[in-house]
Order: C-alpha cells, then sequence, then structure tokens
C-alpha cells in the first residue's frame, strides 16, 4: 500500500479556508447541537451577536447564513428562480470578514483620528455595498428577465441618481464601488506624501451609502420589498477600536428598515460599547441579543464531533473504501488507563513492585513485605497504587486488602469508599503518580488517544478536535495501513505524538500573537508545569488538579494590563472560564474558576478532565509574576506556605475530617468522566 | 514585457561597477555584512558624493532580549554596529519610529537621473519595499544599483534548527502602507516567501486569513541545507494550509528570479488580490518588491512587524552582489 496516495480527511480545518460550497459539503447542523435558534437567525429583525470561542464554529454559522450559502442550497432543491426563491425566503445575507491586517494599517497612518475613523467606515460601505450589487446582479440573472426587466430599469434609473453615473447596467456600479475603493487604497499609499491629504479623503468619502442603496433596491424591485439584508460581520474582534464604528451602524437598526446585523466574535471580543451618538451605548436585549455557542452538553458536543467526523472520513477515498468512517473506531472509544499502567510496570526494568517502595520508610521491613504481599494485585497495578494510597493515610493494610478483595470480587457495598475512591476520584491521578515513578526507567510520558480523549482535550472547539486528528493522521504510516482491515485503530502512541503536535502549534500561535502573547505564554507555561507537580504528589491529595481561581478578581479588574492579559487568555483560548459561579476552592467562596485550555494537557502531562474539590487560589501578586516570569514550581508555592491553614504533614491523611470528605463529594458533579 | 536583468559578483566582476554614486544608502547593523559592499565600493575607487546612514533604533543591540535574556557579545556587537563611523558618513540620520526613515527620504533632493546605490543588507524587509516605493514612485528614480552580501552561516540557537530567531517577541500583523491594496478583488492569495522562524508562518496565515495559500522557497539556497530548514519549521503550516501544487522555488539570491516566479503565480491566479509576505532572504525581498510596484493595485505587501530584531543571527560571508535596477 503507498502511503502517499491516502489523503487526510482533515487537513481542510476551518471554515475560513472554504469556499461556499466547501461550506455546504462539510455542513453538519449545528444548530440542535448549540442553544441556537436558525430561525431566530435569519429573521429577526434585532442585531444578533453570536459569541463562541476559537474553533466553536462561528464562521460556519456565518456563511451558512450568507446569500451564497443559500444560494447553493437553492439550486441544489431544484429552484432556479433565485429572486422568487429570496423573496418567500425574506432574507439576504451579505458576508463581510474583518482581517486584522485591515484594522492594524489604520495605526500607521500618520492622520487624525476623526479622519481614520471616516476611512474604516467608508471601506465598510463600500465592501458591503460592492456585495449587495454583486448579489442582486446574480438574482436578476437567474430569473427569467423578461418578467423583471421593467423593475431592472428602474433600479438603475434610480440608483443612477445616487452615484454621479448613468447605469446601464449593474456591473457598472460594481466597477464604479471598486474605482472608489482603489482611491481609497491610494489615498492610504500616499496619505503621508502629500499636504492637505485629509481634505482630499474628505472629498471622495460619502455616508450612509448601504441604507441608502437597500432603500432603493426594496422600493424598485416588488420581489426584495420585504427581504431582510443581514449584514453579516464576521471576526468583530478584530475592528478593535473601530468597533465604535460598527456599534453605531448596530445602534442605528431601524424597525422600519430592511437592514440588520449578524455579528461574530469570539469571547472577550468586544472592548467597546460606545457609538458615535453621543452618549449611547450599545446594550445587549435592547439593541442586539447575544448568543453564546455553547454545547448543550458533553454528550452533544461528541455526538457532533463523530458526526462532522463521519462526513469527512467518508470524503475520502481510502477510508471509504474500507468502510472506516467511524471515527470511534479509527481513535478508540476511550483510554484504557488500566492496560496503560500494566504496560508501564510491565516493561520496567526495576520489577513490578517498586510503587511499593512509597511505604518504604512509613513501616519496618517485616511490615514493608507483607504489605506488599497483600496489597499485591499483579494484574491491575492502579488497585496496587489505591491501596499505598489508603495506607499513606492510615487505613490500616488488613482493612485495605479486605476492600480490593471485595471490589474484585464486585461484592462491594453501593456506596464503598473503596470503590468510589478508585472509579471516580482517584484512577486517573494513580497512573500519573505511577508514570512518575517509573518514568526515571523509561522515557515515559501519559498516552493521549481515544475519541473520547480528543473530545475533551479539545475543549469545546470542533477546530481543535479536527486539528487533533489531522496531526493524528500525519502520523499514520506504512504499518498501520498494512493492517488497517484488521486493526484499524491508530495506535496510542502515534495519536498522543499528533495531540503533542497540536498541543504545540496551539502555544506557538498563543506566543507569536500580539496582544500580550508572551504574557500569555509565560502563565501557560507556570500554570501547565505547576499543575504537573500535582499529578505527581504521591500522596494524591489534590488529584487532577487544573483549575484555579483569583484570590481577588476585583483587584485584578481594576489593574489594565493584569485584566488585559487575562481577558487576552480568554480570547485566544489559552485559558477558559467555567461557564457557572461556583465555590473557588473547598470552602471558600463562590467566583469564576478558570482553567488551562485541554489542549494543552499532553504538553504538560496532565489530566484534561474537569474536577471539583480543591483549587490554586491565585493571589493577585502571584498571578503577576506568573505572567512575567519564567519560575521554578518551588517559587510558586512559597506564595502558599504562609496561606497554608492545614499543614499536617503526609502521613496524617487519616486525620481528614468527615466534612472534607463531604466537601469532595458534593463537587462530585462537576466531574466529566468517560 | 520581456527585460534583460543584470547582476553582478563585485569581488568577482569589478569591471561593472559604477564608477560614481550621488547617494549611497545603508542601514547601521551589528552583522558586519552590511558595510562589506560599501568598503568594496570605496576600495575600487567608486566615487560617492553623500554616505546615508540610517541608524536605526529598533536595530541597536540592547544590553537585553526581549525575554529578559543578557545578549551575548554585547560589546562585539555594538562594535560592529558603529562601524559605520569609518565610514564617515555624509548624513547619519536617526531612525527613532518606523517611518522616520521615507519621512526623511521625502525631503531628499533627487531627480530621476541621480545615481543612488543601497546596500540592502542592514534593512528590514518592510524598510527595503518602503524605501524603494519613495525612490520609484514619489522621487522618479529611473536607475538604482542594489547591493547585497550573503552570509555563510545561520545562527541557530543550540545547533538546533528549529531554535533559530530573527523576529522576538510578540509582532503585529499589518501592512506595508505604501502596499495597502483592497481594490476590486474579492479573493485573497497569501503569498508566503519562507523563512527559518518556527511557527511564524502558522502565526501570520491565522493574521491573514487568505483565501488560497502559495509558499516560495529558497532553492538554490545559499548552502543546500537552508532549503530543507525552511521546510522543516514550516512543517505544520505546510501540512496544514498549503496543496503539494502551491510550493514555488526561486534562486535565494537572485531578485529577478523571485520577480519572474510572482509572475508566474499571478498568472496561475489571476482573479486574487496577491498578498506578498517575505520572510525570506533580501534578494527575495527585493524581487517581491519589484514586482509590487510594477503590480501595486492588485497586490499588498504585509510583514509581522516583531517587538524586537535579533541583533545577530549570522555569521560570516561570502558573496557581495550588485543588482542593477531598472524602472522604466
Amino acid at each position: 500500500m503507498n502511503p502517499n496516495i491516502i489523503d487526510n480527511p482533515f487537513t481542510q480545518c476551518t471554515a475560513r479556508d472554504m469556499q461556499y460550497d466547501e461550506v455546504l459539503a462539510y455542513w453538519c447542523d449545528p444548530f440542535k447541537s448549540y442553544k441556537l435558534d436558525d430561525t431566530e437567525l435569519f429573521t429577526s429583525k434585532t442585531p444578533i451577536f453570536i459569541e463562541g470561542a476559537r474553533g466553536s464554529g462561528k464562521t460556519m454559522i456565518l456563511k451558512y447564513l450568507s446569500y451564497h450559502c443559500q444560494k447553493y442550497i437553492a439550486l441544489n432543491n431544484g429552484h432556479t428562480n433565485l429572486l422568487n426563491y429570496f423573496q418567500e425566503k425574506k432574507n439576504i445575507g451579505i458576508y463581510l470578514r474583518y482581517k486584522e491586517d485591515f484594522v492594524n494599517m489604520f495605526s500607521s497612518l500618520a492622520c487624525t483620528n476623526d479622519i481614520k475613523r471616516m476611512l474604516f467606515s467608508y471601506y465598510f460601505e463600500l465592501l458591503i455595498c460592492r456585495e449587495i450589487i454583486q448579489i442582486i446582479n446574480d438574482l436578476f440573472e437567474s430569473s427569467v428577465l423578461g418578467e423583471n426587466k421593467a423593475n431592472y430599469l428602474d433600479l438603475l434609473n434610480n440608483l443612477s441618481k445616487h452615484i454621479p453615473l448613468k447605469l446601464t447596467n449593474l456591473k457598472e456600479l460594481t466597477d464604479y464601488f471598486n474605482k472608489q475603493l482603489m482611491s481609497l487604497d491610494q489615498w492610504v499609499k500616499n496619505s503621508r506624501y502629500f499636504e492637505n491629504s485629509e481634505e482630499e479623503l474628505i472629498k471622495i468619502v460619502k455616508t450612509n451609502v448601504i441604507s441608502s442603496i437597500i432603500k432603493i433596491i426594496c422600493d424598485t424591485i416588488p420581489q426584495l420589498k420585504d427581504v431582510l439584508f443581514l449584514i453579516i460581520i464576521d471576526e468583530y474582534e478584530n475592528a478593535k477600536e473601530y468597533q465604535k464604528n460598527i456599534n453605531t451602524y448596530i445602534k442605528k437598526v431601524d424597525e422600519a428598515e430592511n437592514i440588520t446585523y449578524r455579528i461574530g466574535m469570539r469571547i472577550e471580543g468586544m472592548s467597546r460599547y460606545d457609538t458615535d451618538m453621543g452618549n449611547e451605548i450599545l446594550q445587549v436585549d435592547r439593541d442586539y441579543l447575544l448568543k453564546k455557542l455553547v454545547f448543550r452538553d458533553n454528550s452533544t458536543y461528541k455526538l457532533f464531533l463523530k458526526v462532522i467526523s463521519e462526513k469527512r472520513l467518508k470524503t475520502s477515498k481510502f477510508f471509504s473504501s474500507y468502510e472506516i468512517t467511524d471515527i470511534e473506531t479509527i481513535l478508540g472509544k476511550s483510554e484504557d488507563v488500566e492496560k496503560e499502567a500494566l504496560d508501564v510496570v510491565q516493561n520496567s526494568p526495576y520489577g513490578i513492585t517498586k510503587h511499593f517502595e512509597l511505604l518504604e520508610g512509613s513501616m519496618n521491613k517485616k511490615d514493608y513485605a507483607q504489605a506488599i504481599q497483600r496489597l499485591s494485585y499483579p494484574k491491575n497495578p492502579l488497585l496496587e497504587m489505591l491501596n499505598i494510597i489508603w495506607v499513606l493515610r492510615g487505613v490500616p493494610v488488613d482493612e485495605t486488602q479486605k476492600q480490593m478483595n471485595e471490589y474484585i470480587a464486585g461484592k462491594v457495598e453501593k456506596n464503598s469508599k473503596y470503590k468510589r475512591d478508585y472509579v471516580d476520584k482517584y484512577k486517573y491521578q494513580l497512573l500519573f503518580i505511577l508514570l512518575n515513578i517509573y518514568k526515571r526507567n523509561q522515557k515515559l510520558k501519559k498516552l493521549y488517544y481515544s475519541f473520547n480523549t480528543f473530545a475533551f482535550l479539545s475543549t469545546g472547539s470542533v477546530n481543535d478536535f479536527i486539528s487533533l486528528c489531522r496531526n493524528t493522521f500525519y502520523e499514520l504510516d506504512k504499518s498501520y495501513y498494512d493492517k488497517i482491515d484488521s486493526y484499524p485503530m491508530i495506535p496510542p502512541v502515534l495519536q498522543t505524538n499528533g495531540a503533542a503536535k497540536t498541543a504545540f502549534e496551539q502555544l506557538g500561535k498563543i506566543k507569536a500573537n500580539d496582544e500580550n502573547g508572551l504574557q500569555m505564554y509565560t502563565f501557560v507555561m507556570n500554570l501547565g508545569n505547576w499543575f504537573s507537580q500535582f499529578h505527581k504528589d504521591a500522596s494524591a491529595k489534590y488529584p487532577e488538579t487544573n483549575q484555579f481561581a483569583f484570590e481577588n478578581d476585583a483587584e485584578i479588574e481594576s489593574r489594565l494590563l493584569l485584566r488585559q492579559c487575562l481577558k487576552s487568555m480568554l480570547k485566544w483560548g489559552a485559558l477558559v472560564k467555567k461557564q457557572k459561579i461556583q465555590s473557588i476552592s473547598i470552602g471558600r467562596r463562590k467566583g469564576n474558576v478558570y482553567y488551562l485550555n485541554h489542549i494543552f494537557a499532553p504538553l504538560f502531562n496532565i489530566s484534561y478532565r474537569i474536577r471539583g474539590g480543591y483549587n490554586p487560589v491565585l493571589p493577585t501578586e502571584l498571578f503577576e509574576q506568573m505572567l512575567f516570569n519564567s519560575m521554578e514550581v518551588k517559587d510558586i508555592e512559597k506564595y502558599f506556605v504562609d496561606r497554608k491553614k492545614d499543614k499536617r504533614p503526609k502521613k496524617s491523611m487519616e486525620a481528614k475530617t468527615e466534612s472534607d470528605e463531604i466537601q469532595l463529594s458534593l463537587f462530585g458533579e462537576e466531574i466529566e468522566d468517560e | 514585457m520581456n527585460r534583460l536583468y543584470k547582476m553582478y559578483e563585485l569581488e568577482a566582476d569589478k569591471v561593472n561597477l559604477p564608477l560614481k554614486l550621488d547617494y549611497f544608502l545603508i542601514a547601521a547593523n551589528s552583522d558586519q555584512r552590511c558595510y562589506n559592499s560599501l568598503s568594496l565600493l570605496l576600495d575600487y575607487n567608486c566615487n560617492i558624493e553623500n554616505i546615508v546612514l540610517f541608524d536605526y533604533q529598533k536595530l541597536r543591540p540592547k544590553p537585553k532580549d526581549i525575554n529578559g535574556v543578557i545578549t551575548p557579545n554585547l560589546e562585539i556587537l555594538e562594535e560592529n554596529y558603529n562601524n559605520y563611523k569609518n565610514f564617515n558618513p555624509t548624513v547619519n540620520h536617526p531612525c527613532v519610529k518606523d517611518d522616520d526613515d521615507v519621512n526623511f527620504m521625502a525631503t531628499m533632493t533627487l531627480s530621476e537621473n541621480t545615481q543612488i546605490g543601497i546596500d540592502i543588507t542592514g534593512f528590514t524587509v518592510p524598510d527595503v519595499f518602503r524605501i524603494l516605493y519613495i525612490l520609484k514612485e514619489l522621487k522618479k528614480i529611473r536607475s538604482l544599483y542594489v547591493y547585497y552580501t550573503e552570509p555563510q552561516h545561520y545562527i541557530f540557537k543550540e545547533n538546533i534548527f528549529n531554535k533559530y530567531e530573527h523576529l522576538l517577541g510578540e509582532s503585529i500583523y499589518k501592512p506595508v502602507p505604501e502596499y495597502f491594496t483592497v481594490g476590486s478583488y474579492e479573493r485573497e492569495l497569501l503569498v508566503f516567501f519562507l523563512g527559518f522562524d518556527l511557527l511564524r508562518s502558522n502565526y501570520i496565515y491565522e493574521k491573514a486569513l487568505p483565501d488560497e495559500v502559495v509558499v516560495i522557497n529558497g532553492f538554490p539556497a545559499y548552502i543546500p541545507k537552508l532549503k530543507d530548514i525552511s521546510l522543516l519549521n514550516n512543517y505544520s503550516f505546510l501540512t496544514a494550509h498549503v496543496d503539494n501544487g502551491h510550493i514555488f522555488y526561486t534562486r535565494a539570491n537572485n531578485p529577478f528570479s523571485a520577480y519572474n516566479t510572482l509572475c508566474d503565480i499571478r498568472g496561475q491566479f489571476p482573479d486574487y488580490l496577491l498578498n506578498v509576505c517575505v520572510l525570506g532572504t533580501k534578494p527575495m525581498a527585493l524581487g517581491a518588491c519589484l514586482f509590487c510596484l510594477e503590480n501595486k493595485e492588485n497586490v499588498k505587501v504585509t510583514y509581522p512587524y516583531p517587538q524586537q530584531y535579533a541583533p545577530n543571527t549570522t555569521q560570516a560571508r561570502t558573496k557581495s552582489w550588485c543588482y542593477i535596477i531598472n524602472f522604466d
């Protein structure tokens, strides 16, 4: 089998890369999965903001709303008269995406801010109007011209009154808008080199072009009289300080007019609410509706990923020829942590009892030897690890052995603490501890593989899931393809390599970012290394710690740079804020809790599951340090030495109070597991 | 239109050197290569009326880099940087802000027949684009001698190829204003000249949001392995976003080769706005600049402006070239 002829079904990662026909080819209806009403998106006269994390599917949805995608749908369903089709549909979407380089260009201009804003607005108007006219032209071309000729001529006539041209066809108007755009480009290129440049620009610029053009269209063409023009602006966050201009257009949306807006933006993408209308600001639920792209639940998200993956695998000649189009078959359903632990221990050159050395210091030789004998269960080193933890916490060896035996025999009570500890609380953490013990003898890293794992690592970002698959598929070689009939599952090691590559790519993007990229990178590295230490803790005091909170949210909010850094991390997906307010740690107040984007888990060998229980709470001073300085874990932990109320040594785990146990289980509902 | 191009190796081809230059433009840099062409011209008795030095704040060696790491061999770097004093420049123009250079040049009295030489070795890529724009579009210069000296080695930290860093810290991705175009095109093609900085291409792609991508790699490169290093350091970008048929090659030291490649690309993508982003060599940047000056309405030039430029990313030198540019 020649792997060179095998395509990677996950190479087209983002909707941004896709043409409109490709958007439809890859389209999987997301509306039921998200809490999103597609009818409202198409028909609401109130402007709508769609807020979603990086890779959550905003662009896919916005492009879907656009004329070009809807046109393909119409044609595929046999509607050849598009004018009538959109008359019935009652909306037309005009898609525009703000690119960051366009907005950054303004900072290079040597002119006043008012002139810059005027320039920005006129570019916006021209780009939208050009697109509108091209769409209208397309609609006429698809209809029976004879029927609409009079309307077409009326339209040309009415539009001619608005511009200094006598139009004979709509293409001439498109050309006019293009010439206007080129005039603006020329001004930008030369503005710093000639005097009176600002006056020259004022001569070129016109205002309210969009509303005028749309009004003429709706007044002239009967089929479009009641059609709502959806102006779709993607990547709104890129508009930065010029969001004020866009906000003004949104604020001016009038029930009587046929214009409204659909805005796509990232989390924390809205940096201003003001407008050019005095003190008027944009207010949610008054001037616009805010729709957050959040999956209904984890199961819905996973189902959505399966559907998307299936669609992509079916387009692959290779995988479809083998009828392997279920991503769970290719990645595996979920990790087998017990097998992973067994492999680690059995492949160790130091024998299979090295982890029992944790007990050595706490008992005499004879008791130690007996403990090993009684607590061993070579078939499952994770159970052995739990036994070790229990004994370290003061549970007698006899009792531990009894609990283990009952569990193995399947005779435990429903609420058995041993079972709960193993199944619900510690199993995953025990593997990290085991890896840390044995890694000195082997190059050992946690394996990250399976559909379930990739779903978790992607943290709700469809794009990240696709990237994980893409990088994993790039790891495939002849040895996999030759055996695909009998063993279609990609080896865990290759999946782990793919996951690590994806994590590294994302970290690189964050570091190169112009919005506090270096601070984001530094914080992620510090936080990841610190969490990694928790995972290595042999006492499993705080299992799978990967969340944190701030000691003083208000203080961070009041300090510009810290606030900006935090906002950047949320916007660019370095951190995720949990949706619901909850206790920031055991016995603490309610507040915001954050976690490191799970995509980074392979870099730091940490868990990707969300757990309740203890969360480190960062003092503001520490947060600042972690943003600007690479820190050793011991230096981070120094901040907590004086703050620790509980200074019990490791061995006195048996002194854990009943209340601690209750609080841990209260957070149990937060656990998201297989 | 077909034209013959002219390029000469300075030390091998003295007969084609200019006898007189009215102005010689040079940027101070701690990379010693940047003074080599001027030194050779003076040795060969070229009469240079005015040496105009651009002293860019951004290129001066700093005691620490953007990551807080102390700059090794700072004294040597500073000494190298200040070697411009040996040439007694007639004009020493400090450039604190990015556009100080072109603002200054806009005031220079130049006519279409002024004989100008410029050594692009020490300038940054965006500065090359901007200065040539001034010379051609505003000063209407008809021809130009452009000089460049190749490095012998690139410096890779710890001798690991993917640890090359020329652009330090955060970047701001934006157009070079003199080449900004929205124009009549609805679709944009990112034409990306590969460099060595790891993951920089991914960053640019994320910011540029192009409809299509083509990449141009230097081959033949200055030394054979460099072609593969640029492919290696851009691997994730290439595999994720670039079709196999969209990888082009151009000689790393020949700007006219880059120009011709861009003409080919233009021919293959006639309905696209070309977004040209050069992280490759300076000769490539020169070639791209010439192309962009001739196709102003359907190209734009962008660059990931870094917080800081690494002071010394190359070692030693090999050939010095003279490219004779005719704007007619």
